[in-house]
């Protein structure tokens, strides 16, 4: 996070030196600027052409590996929860930084309501999952999901307590 | 010159950095639009759904009434109907009381009108005389005029209605016992009782409320075999539905 | 006696050595015929494994429509040949009697039995039927089906059979699945696939010689049809993402199934000859659970496009869809009857799922079961009942209801988790 901070004020600095841009001493002093943080300028500015340093995808890949990898869902319903959203951007940023790393989406639902078309709403949390990932910046190349609706619940508990943790999706990196 | 030159490029070089750290900021920035829309696309559907799910009900409502209605509507126009003949007949009766009925030959024999089943001007008279004690919720006289007129005109078919009206007039009195001995009398004697079904229902309801269960449920049923499309099968259906 | 509804709840064990069947009347019909199967005389030369008229009596018994009398109230157990004495049986309320025996005719397997009418005191019919000790439960479902038959006018079931998933859990991941087909009794159940991915939603071809099912070949789900004959497999789909839910035409030709090739859950129909798909929905909600009317002409289907699942029935000529369950926040997994005039269904109501069969045009609506997670219906071909998905705390377990609600069967205590159950077609 913080590289990407440093990159944004650094940017902007450069941004509103380009358009103040008439002194050479204002552009100089841009340069300067620029030049004092210059190793994380280049690495964020390398970004967008997928290159970064091994050093940082390892880093990626550390947080990716910490993030949590089972999200979890309401009963019937597909969308996202928000505090799922921390989580799968630490595994978007890693994916997105390495694009040979592929993970598989398994979605899951509890054992309520009728088996196809549980497995079709196992199928809908995976591909919520995938396509909030892919908007983050991953390829749909890296992601494959499958569903397997209530046939493999985590939980035998036959309450919410149990249910609650058999509707979710599980991200395993391959 | 050449100081020239290096300044430009620096300028270039400038440009073209912070054109592309402008891009990253950009594309950071377009990503998290991105799943804020995917999040609110999301949130649109859904809510479309239920709209959907709403409109569907409602639609479905919408039709369900309006055939009730339709029905409601037939039932009421052909009572009024029933209710406009009754009366038409009672005046036609009044204003032909005046001279003494002709005898009529029916097939060799003597008969005359007064004799016949048309209900003579005394026992409409009478009958309508209590039914007024009804109206002004005198109950008890109510119910002796009706048991008098029960006696006095045993052959009028208006027997059926006082007896109906008995049945009625215990129920609001809460003699159940006594109410349902008269709606009982009235199905057997009178199962083509043009108020049959209304007096089945009833009959039923009062049955379950004093705890049997499986003669109420059978009358209700019968309601409902008998003449499945009436307002009264609606009734007996949803009476059964209370008590399962 | 006989008019009064009987309230039995009566655990009654069927023959110990085969047919593990636990049969749990809950609730009787209002007048069961009360039927005397004597005990087979066997003289084939050594004893059979098979006790055929225990065979018939639990089958009859399990139609709800019959009430067996006890054998140990019989007062004579006469053979196929003996005369019967009526007022021995009018004196425990039999009204039908049947004797029977089995012989030994060169190498072969001879069954004898007769049904006779106690009030009108005559032989209602005799048959003979040849066979070996591999087809005695055949011939003893052939006869419950002729006696069935005779006594109600409705044509027996006893002769079909049933196809349903078993799943064996060690651990999340470490399971296994097994397709199983057995008699309508839950007899004779036999594996004809297995895999350690699941196995869901078998159905049966229109003539009984193929089933279809969804099932994992590696790590993606493919429909698949088998015939039984031969145990050939034809791939019918194995698109990325889902492929399930397959059920054939009325004319055999084809299945209507879910993809979600396309990104969502839709509804296909596949012709199985050449191959071809045809997409029947277009929503961006759930489309699945397609199944056909008798006629061909509509498809059921379960969708959540109106936000909660709820049955759709398409005009299958021009795709049109009408809404037709209305009551409750979750209808799914629709069949018709085999009249075409009522639509079975899985229905939540209070929280829980039952088995629900409402009719399509009077839209009356009954709730038939009453135990929890009740799923799959499933209707036997004579339309009498049908069997379906429940289970206790710890597995799944078939259960049978008529389609009045009145007679409740729990089918076989097997050890493993069942669940899935599909009825075959007559195959006579």
């Amino acid at each position: 996070m913080n590289v990407f901070k440093q990159a944004k004020i650094a940017g902007l600095a450069a941004v509103l030196a380009v358009l103040a841009g008439c002194a050479g001493q204002v552009n100089q002093g841009g340069v300067d600027g620029a030049a004092g943080v210059d190793g994380s300028v280049t690495g964020a500015a390398s970004d967008s052409a997928s290159a970064f340093s091994a050093a940082e995808i390892a880093e990626f890949k550390a947080s990716a590996m910490a993030a949590d990898t089972l999200f979890f869902f309401e009963f019937d319903k597909s969308d996202l929860k928000p505090e799922a959203l921390d989580d799968l951007d630490a595994h978007a940023k890693f994916l997105s930084a390495d694009r040979n790393a592929k993970v598989r989406l398994e979605g899951h639902a509890d054992e309520r309501g009728t088996r196809a078309y549980n497995l079709a709403l196992g199928e809908r949390r995976a591909n919520a999952v995938a396509r909030y990932l892919v908007i983050q910046g991953v390829n749909r190349t890296q992601i494959e999901t499958i569903s397997y609706g209530e046939e493999r619940p985590l939980s035998l508990t036959r309450d919410e307590s149990g249910w609650e943790r058999n509707r979710r999706v599980e991200l395993i990196y391959q | 010159m050449r100081r020239f030159i290096a300044t430009g490029a620096a300028v270039i070089l400038t440009a073209a950095s912070s054109f592309s750290q402008a891009e990253s900021v950009d594309a950071q920035g377009l990503r998290q639009a991105q799943g804020e829309l995917l999040l609110q696309l999301e949130q649109l559907r859904q809510e479309t759904q239920a709209l959907r799910g709403l409109m569907e009900e409602l639609s479905f409502q919408l039709q369900e009434m309006s055939q009730d209605q339709k029905q409601r509507y037939l039932d009421l126009d052909e009572r009024l109907g029933e209710l406009v003949r009754v009366q038409r007949d009672a005046q036609t009766a009044v204003s032909t009381a005046g001279g003494a009925p002709a005898p009529v030959v029916i097939g060799g024999t003597v008969s005359t009108a007064s004799e016949s089943n048309a209900p003579s001007v005394s026992d409409q008279d009478a009958y309508n005389q209590a039914f007024e004690l009804i109206r002004a919720r005198e109950f008890d006289q109510a119910l002796n005029a009706m048991a008098n007129f029960i006696q006095t005109y045993p052959d009028s078919p208006l027997v059926l209605d006082a007896r109906f009206w008995r049945g009625q007039v215990f129920d609001v009195q809460g003699q159940d016992a006594n109410a349902i001995e008269e709606f009982r009398n009235l199905t057997q004697l009178a199962p083509d009782y043009r108020r049959i079904l209304q007096v089945k229902v009833k009959l039923g309801k009062l049955l379950v409320k004093n705890q049997d269960l499986q003669g109420g449920r059978a009358i209700l049923q019968e309601v409902i075999n008998q003449a499945p499309e009436s307002v009264e099968a609606g009734l007996a259906q949803r009476e059964l539905e209370a008590i399962n | 006696m006989r008019y009064l509804v009987w309230c039995v709840l009566a655990w009654i064990l069927a023959t110990p050595a085969r047919a593990e069947l636990v049969i749990e009347i809950t609730r009787g019909i209002e007048n069961p015929i009360k039927i005397a199967v004597v005990p087979f005389r066997v003289q084939a030369g050594g004893l059979l494994d098979v006790d055929v008229a225990r065979l018939i009596e639990s089958n009859l018994e399990r139609s709800g429509q019959f009430m067996r009398v006890d054998r140990g109230n019989m007062l004579s157990l006469p053979g196929p040949t003996d005369q019967v004495f009526y007022r021995d049986w009018r004196a425990i309320d039999a009204e039908y009697t049947v004797v029977g025996g089995i012989s030994r005719v060169g190498g072969q397997l001879q069954v004898t039995y007769g049904l006779h009418d106690v009030y009108g005191e005559r032989v209602l019919f005799t048959e003979q039927i040849p066979g070996s000790e591999d087809t005695l439960r055949d011939i003893g479902h052939f006869i419950s089906d002729r006696i069935y038959e005779a006594l109600t006018g409705i044509k027996g079931i006893f002769s079909t059979r049933l196809l349903y998933v078993s799943a064996e859990r060690r651990s999340e991941k470490d399971q296994t699945f097994k397709l199983i087909l057995s008699d309508a009794d839950g007899g004779r159940p036999r594996t004809i696939f297995q895999s350690s991915e699941p196995i869901l939603s078998p159905a049966w071809s229109p003539d009984g010689s193929r089933v279809a099912y969804m099932s994992f070949r590696g790590k993606r789900a493919g429909i698949y049809v088998q015939t039984l004959a031969t145990g050939e497999v034809q791939q019918v789909t194995a698109f990325p993402g889902l492929n399930s839910a397959p059920k054939f035409s009325p004319d055999g030709r084809k299945l209507v199934l879910t993809l979600s090739k396309d990104g969502n859950p839709e509804i296909y129909v596949a012709n199985l000859r050449t191959g071809e798909l045809d997409r029947m929905t277009n929503h961006f909600a759930i489309d699945t659970e397609a199944s056909w009317s008798p006629d061909g002409r509509s498809i059921l289907f379960t969708s959540s496009r109106g936000g909660k699942p709820q049955l759709y029935l398409m005009n299958v000529a021009d795709k049109s869809v009408r809404r037709v369950t209305f009551d409750g926040d979750y209808n799914s997994n629709g069949a018709f009857t085999p009249d075409g005039e009522s639509i079975v269904f899985v229905h939540r109501t209070n929280e829980r799922f039952h088995i629900a069969r409402m009719n399509i045009n009077t839209r009356e609506m009954r709730i038939l079961t009453e135990t929890d997670l009740d799923e799959s219906p499933s209707v036997a071909p004579n339309g009498t009942m049908l069997i379906y998905a429940t289970s206790d705390e710890e597995r799944g377990l078939l259960g049978l209801v008529s389609m009045d609600g009145r007679v409740r069967v729990r089918l076989p205590s097997v050890s493993e988790s069942v669940r899935e159950p599909a009825w075959s077609p007559f195959f006579n």
